[in-house]
């Protein structure tokens, strides 16, 4: 009887312990402000994901693969979401981050134009000197040289620098003949505003550099692996359950963002899922990286003055913490 | 009816016309050359916009105004001392006035990047933009102001067997209250460019960052709700800052009866 | 004798803005008498300006010395009341808070004062204009409120710089009148600079004729007519006389041809 009743207080502390067990703080920026595509998270947020492995989620909005992945180096925010371009050339500087996740793995950048030029390749470029929309410093941008190159069309296609949020406008007014950015971004917003668009990959050209990864500090790798091994097992769910369930996650978007456009947005986050696997992540767990592909990568970048000097291509990645590697 | 309402009440019924003008005018512009939305949307497109996100546009306005209130305290509290520490002190005038004009010619918007890496996003970075920005014009006018007074007055106020720190409080400060005066007006408005600029750049939160996602998401209808009230939010705290003036220097000649 | 006012020997040299210097006073003497009123006359740039400056000791001579009451003067000399050419008043005082500030600048509480400013503003023709701002007031009555705030403090000394200067003709002829009555009610030490004639020798008595620069004393004359003078002492022949006389005296020094 006893036994019982000490047994029973015991169960009893142990589960109050465990409740009293406060949640782990943990902040994540997002590479821009809220998207379709981030619509992920703040599902899984609110289906309890992240809580049901002690961790209360502080999602935050970027401004920009770069500063994020700054902000990251610097320990302001725990982790984040970057373009792994930008992330492998300020780690070649010496910031002091790792990629700890793909989430993109298939790259992002394209050519939009509309549908209505007709290209079918990067060939196609070739004829009528036509005038391609860049930001200076944005992700697509840092790459479009190398496609250039790659396909032959350097010296003949006119680029025109432009502010990013100038991008679609230019191209609807016909200012230009195509932009730089994030395919599954651009084409709904153009198709939004009447205009059906089209996409040439720079996969497709042989560039492709990984697009968003989750990142995080060496110093939280060091001090605190075990967390770093739970966010990216908790990536693999939230982009599970986002994919099963679209427009729940859309829901839970615009909950957050109301002045969003739902069809707009719902169709950014299925675009979106085309880039997460691609040929060289088949049959591997989301997250992991395929290090022939990130050699690859350091090389285009190389060429282009993103990096500096070679480095073991171990220095910019891991997949030490993707479950089921 | 006095005549001194009558003409405020004409003045008021002037200006609301010619708003109302460029308002139809706009409106049958984008009626009659079919402007897409995206370009530029109608008038009551904006309006309607500004009521069906009544709460996000609320919410984003507090922050914005929290943001130019501090920026512009702030900028007030280091320029006021800094111009008088100046005036009064010709040698630490001679130290600080170079490198403080120098700070000047930077564009805060290129500064603005750097300070998100360096203080994060949130409210520092923001605040500091604002501050940079709204700086300056209070520095400068209120030098002018302390410096501007008849060499006459001071002779007299030592006659009167004035030690120097009653001169400057007694006559210089408040003699240079006008000029202060208009420093901080010009303070106020660039208060809200900085505060703005701050925004687009590191924050998820206040009128810029709407901005910047209703661009980034191609709806201008709702970006032009925004600059709407964020114009709105700008004469508001120009017309706080006149209000102000008015009551601390009601001796001012600008603020004496017009004759009628 | 012990003048309550003495310079002795006085110079001031000023450098200009190309750096060479200027004589203002050249040896100056001067003895002026407890309750009396004198009178510096002469052309512009004659010094006489300067002359008040060293006396008020808001600028220090460059040779000699200026006493007053018997004792050197240093620095600003306080005891003193000083109206110049612009009124300076203070725009965000009323009427009787630009007289207070006579005390105000010193330090001491005005309020005791009060009762007397009020007295001494309706005793220039100014009440019911106490609670009023400067810009409300004519320039005539901008110059009456700078003299209370000149004599509120009952000082033994008044130096007065072309006060009436700004003033228009009419107005200017008022107050000459209201500052002899003024001055003869307190029997004040009065300097009193002007380059006027008529009015230095309707106020004074004596009247301190300077040379064009270098400023020196050409000759320091007495004037004998009768106290108090109304307005037409103008008319008289005495008067005239006095007026010739300095007239002739610029003619010689070739301030009038």
């Amino acid at each position: 009887m006893l036994r019982r009743l000490i047994g029973t207080l015991l169960l009893s502390a142990l589960a109050a312990a465990a409740h009293a067990q406060p949640l782990e703080k943990v902040t994540l920026r997002l590479d821009w402000v809220n998207s379709g595509y981030h619509a992920i998270w703040y599902l899984a947020v609110d289906r309890g994901l992240f809580k049901a492995e002690g961790i209360d989620l502080e999602v935050l909005e970027g401004r920009g693969s770069s500063v994020v992945a700054q902000t990251v180096g610097n320990g302001s925010v725990m982790f984040g979401t970057s373009d792994t371009g930008a992330v492998m050339g300020l780690a070649s500087q010496g910031l002091p981050i790792k990629i700890v996740g793909g989430y993109l793995r298939q790259s992002p950048f394209a050519l939009i134009f509309p549908k209505k030029n007709n290209w079918t390749s990067f060939a196609d470029l070739a004829r009528g000197n036509p005038k391609i929309g860049m930001a200076p410093g944005s992700g697509a941008a840092v790459l479009l040289p190398a496609v250039l190159k790659a396909q032959g069309l350097e010296g003949k296609v006119q680029l025109i620098n432009m502010e990013p949020a100038a991008k679609p406008t230019a191209l609807l007014e016909g200012r230009v003949d195509a932009i730089e950015s994030f395919d599954f971004l651009q084409v709904p917003l153009l198709e939004a505003s009447g205009m059906p668009s089209a996409t040439l990959p720079f996969a497709k050209a042989g560039i492709n550099v990984p697009g968003l990864s989750l990142i995080t500090s060496q110093d939280m790798i060091r001090k605190n692996p075990a967390l770093v091994r739970k966010m990216v097992g908790l990536m693999q769910k939230t982009i599970e359950l986002g994919r099963k369930e679209p427009d729940a996650a859309i829901d839970a978007l615009l909950k957050r963002a109301p002045t969003l456009k739902r069809d707009v947005v719902t169709q950014v986050l299925k675009l979106s899922f085309n880039l997460i696997e691609t040929d060289a992540t088949k049959g591997r767990p989301i997250g992991w990286m395929s290090p022939q592909v990130m050699e690859q990568s350091q090389d285009i970048l190389m060429q282009y003055g993103q990096i500096k000097t070679k480095q073991p291509v171990e220095s910019y990645f891991t997949n030490e913490f993707v479950p089921g590697s | 009816m006095s005549t001194a309402s009558n003409e405020r009440l004409k003045s008021f019924l002037w200006s609301t016309g010619s708003f109302l003008l460029i308002f139809v005018v706009w409106d049958l512009g984008v009626r009659a050359f079919k402007v897409p939305a995206y370009l530029l949307p109608s008038p009551l497109a904006v309006f309607v916009a500004i009521i069906e996100h009544w709460r996000t546009l609320g919410i984003h306005t507090l922050w914005t105004t929290g943001t130019i209130l501090a920026g512009f305290l702030a900028a007030i509290v280091v320029a006021v001392p800094l111009a008088m520490l100046i005036v009064v002190s010709p040698t630490l005038g001679r130290l600080i006035y170079p490198p403080m004009v120098a700070t000047q010619a930077i564009p805060k918007i290129a500064l603005a990047p750097l300070f998100i890496v360096w203080f994060g996003f949130g409210l520092m970075p923001k605040v500091a933009v604002a501050f940079l920005i709204a700086f300056f014009p209070i520095v400068i006018d209120t030098i002018v102001g302390l410096r501007n007074i008849d060499p006459g007055m001071i002779q007299l106020a030592r006659s009167m067997g004035a030690p120097p720190h009653r001169v400057f409080l007694r006559l210089r400060l408040p003699n240079a209250l006008p000029m202060i005066f208009g420093g901080l007006k010009v303070a106020s408005a660039l208060a809200v460019v900085g505060a703005l600029t701050g925004e687009f750049v590191g924050s998820d939160k206040g009128l810029g960052y709407v901005l910047l996602q209703a661009s980034g998401n191609l709806n201008t209808t709702l970006l032009f709700a925004t600059l709407v009230v964020l114009s709105v939010v700008a004469m508001i705290f120009f017309y706080a800052v006149e209000l102000i003036e008015r009551i601390l220097i009601p001796w001012h000649v600008s603020q004496r009866a017009h004759p009628s | 004798m012990n003048a309550f006012i003495r310079a002795d020997k006085v110079c001031k040299t000023f450098a200009t803005r190309d750096g060479s210097p200027t004589l203002a006073v050249d040896h100056v003497d001067l003895h002026i008498d407890g309750a009396e009123f004198v009178s510096l006359l002469g052309p512009s740039g004659c010094g006489k300006s300067t002359l008040l400056s060293l006396v008020a000791g808001l600028i220090q001579p460059s040779s000699g010395g200026v006493e007053v009451g018997g004792a050197q003067v240093k620095a600003p000399y306080t005891n003193v009341g000083i109206v110049f050419q612009s009124d300076l008043l203070l725009d965000w005082r009323t009427v009787l808070g630009n007289v207070l500030v006579q005390f105000e600048m010193r330090g001491e509480d005005p309020r005791p004062h009060e009762a007397r400013a009020r007295q001494l503003i309706a005793s220039v023709g100014l009440a019911g204009f106490e609670s009023k701002y400067p810009w409300e007031l004519s320039g005539g009555m901008r110059q009456r409120v700078s003299i209370c705030r000149a004599l509120i403090h009952e000082p033994p000394l008044l130096l007065m710089d072309e006060p009436f200067g700004a003033l228009d003709a009419l107005t200017r002829e008022q107050m000459q009148v209201d500052l002899q009555r003024i001055w003869q009610s307190s029997r004040k030490t009065v300097i009193f600079v002007t380059h006027s004639i008529s009015e230095a020798v309707f106020l004074s008595d004596r009247v301190v004729v300077m040379t064009p620069r270098p400023g020196k004393i050409r000759e320091v004359m007495r004037i004998d007519l009768p106290r108090p003078r109304a307005i037409d002492v103008r008319d008289t022949p005495e008067f005239a006389a006095y007026v010739r006389h300095i007239n002739k005296l610029f003619q010689e020094m070739g301030v009038i041809h």
